[in-house]
């Protein structure tokens, strides 16, 4: 049992899967390109828009912050990996047995596979991003403590991403298709995780509401940190995120035994 | 021309079969059934919300207001929801392709490029089509003629994008291995119908115009929807058969070169 906790197997698990990304970059340059493309797209919404309200800047947000927080933020958000499915294939084709047979964690092996996913792909997918967003709206100054902050937030919500993925592919126990909860999970992330608007553009009660959710703490919090850095801001998104991974870690627990129970092994 | 006739109307009598055969075997599903048209409804008005929210910051861009986007929503959501579920199994053409599976379809007496689009229907297709329909009843001036003009322009927009995936799908005959980017180019092209169109300018308005047929298939649709004109149908009309001859000749041709992957596989 207390082979589980030995660090070495998913440092091995991270590494392999940062090597397998690395073999199919030209797969991952394709993706990364209909990203840069997203970006285009929404930076031309809103010099449109900018332009057409003959304004300078909405609520202290200029168009270049704009687009620098929507640009970090969907590089990160788009590209992160979505375990979901894949753990809803392993529930659906039974090789889910398998891997709970191994002296691993399950949520381990899935969580070094996804750190190693991420380290492969999000460097290039960042670079990437900025310089396309630099090219479409200039520079913009990032100080140390902000790009500090913004990496252990970014860390804070890809881990929070992870466990609820994993809590939508442990539904797969109970529904034959997960699809539509991965769905519905993608989009109220991409309305209220700043994947397009960024929060401080919407009316003052849903942004309050939408402050309280865990979804501009996956990766918009980061873009924000990144733009216009402050110590209380910075508190308070590290305090709302630890208050979500409790939540939604303490529920992947219990959903992960009550799924053990479940599962009903036939051999072979 | 009268046995042409015929085996179109065998062709379209076959197809009816098909999709309702595949219909009532995806109901015995009930659950997934609801919850795959359900969930992609319930996708779908997270769209809806995010430009409520954005045309109440920012009421016009560039002559654009939140009933063009609206409409814009109807047509691409009946449009792809039209292709998700007559012809899912187009988005597997480059895969089977490169791996050599195109061999069970090529025993079969009826056409083989008929027989692989209708392959897969993807039930969530019903709930994007279910979602545009309602969009435009709901959030658009409703006439006997733009109604008629939204299901004219909904078929022939689903005809372009048919031959637009048929036509990248089919390069894989000619380079090998053109499966991801040929996703990644059909993605693109939805990624453009939900955003305002009059906010793209420069190079990325001559994309949509020559590399992706967005305009096609977004905003000629929208505007004939708003102001009908028999020239810009005839436009739209011209563009789909041209494209659907070269896909189809592309496909042909690329047919001549297939390689046989000498699997044997059963079929459920």
């Amino acid at each position: 049992m207390r082979d589980i906790y030995r660090l070495d197997k998913y440092r091995a698990l991270f590494a392999l899967t940062m090597r397998n990304e690395r073999t199919y970059l030209l797969d991952f340059l394709g993706l990364n390109v209909v990203i840069l493309v997203r970006i285009w797209i929404i930076a031309q919404v809103f010099r449109a828009a900018f332009r057409s309200a003959s304004v300078e800047t909405i609520d202290g947000l200029s168009l270049s912050n704009v687009i620098w927080m929507v640009g970090i933020t969907q590089a990160v958000g788009a590209l992160i990996g979505n375990v979901e499915l894949r753990v809803s294939e392993e529930v659906q084709d039974g090789s889910i047995a398998y891997l709970l047979a191994r002296p691993i964690s399950y949520v381990g092996y899935h969580y070094a596979r996804f750190l190693g996913n991420a380290a492969a792909l999000l460097p290039i997918s960042i670079l990437s991003s900025s310089l396309v967003v630099w090219l479409l709206v200039g520079p913009i100054q990032i100080s140390m403590h902000g790009a500090l902050a913004a990496l252990l937030v970014m860390a804070g919500g890809a881990t929070l991403h992870f466990v609820i993925c994993l809590l939508i592919g442990l539904l797969a126990f109970w529904f034959e298709d997960i699809s539509a909860f991965g769905w519905i999970y993608q989009k109220l992330w991409i309305l209220f995780g700043g994947m397009v608007l960024p929060l401080d553009i919407f009316p003052q009660q849903i942004r309050w509401v939408a402050e309280l959710s865990p979804f501009p703490h996956l990766f918009h919090a980061a873009a924000r940190l990144c733009v216009s850095f402050s110590t209380p801001r910075f508190m308070q998104i590290l305090a709302v995120q630890a208050i979500w991974l409790i939540l939604t870690g303490s529920a992947l627990f219990l959903l992960q035994r009550r799924a053990a129970s479940r599962l009903v092994l036939n051999g072979g | 021309m009268g046995a042409s006739v015929k085996t179109l109307l065998t062709y379209l009598q076959l197809t009816v079969f098909i999709l309702r055969q595949g219909l009532i075997a995806a109901m015995q599903y009930r659950v997934s059934f609801v919850m795959q048209i359900g969930g992609m409804i319930v996708n779908d008005i997270f769209w809806l919300l995010l430009w409520i929210l954005y045309f109440q910051r920012f009421p016009e861009v560039n002559g654009w207001r939140f009933e063009d986007s609206a409409l814009l929503l109807a047509i691409s959501c009946t449009t792809f929801g039209i292709f998700m579920f007559m012809a899912w199994g187009l988005l597997d053409l480059a895969r089977k392709i490169a791996q050599g599976e195109l061999d069970y379809y090529l025993s079969m007496p009826r056409n083989t490029l008929w027989h692989v689009s209708l392959g897969r229907l993807a039930l969530a297709g019903l709930g994007d089509l279910l979602f545009g329909i309602m969009v435009f009843l709901c959030f658009c001036r409703v006439t006997w003629q733009n109604g008629m003009v939204f299901v004219v322009v909904s078929l022939l927009a689903a005809w372009i994008v048919y031959s637009f995936v048929v036509l990248t799908q089919s390069i894989c005959f000619f380079t090998g291995n053109f499966e991801r980017a040929a996703s990644h180019l059909f993605w693109t092209l939805v990624t453009f119908g939900l955003y305002p169109y009059s906010a793209f300018e420069g190079l990325l308005k001559i994309i949509t115009v020559t590399l992706l047929p967005a305009y096609f298939i977004y905003a000629v649709p929208v505007r004939l929807v708003k102001v009908f004109s028999l020239r810009g149908l005839v436009e739209i009309g011209v563009f789909a058969l041209a494209l659907f001859a070269l896909a189809v000749f592309t496909f042909n041709r690329g047919l001549r070169r297939y390689e046989s992957g000498n699997s044997l596989a059963l079929r459920r």
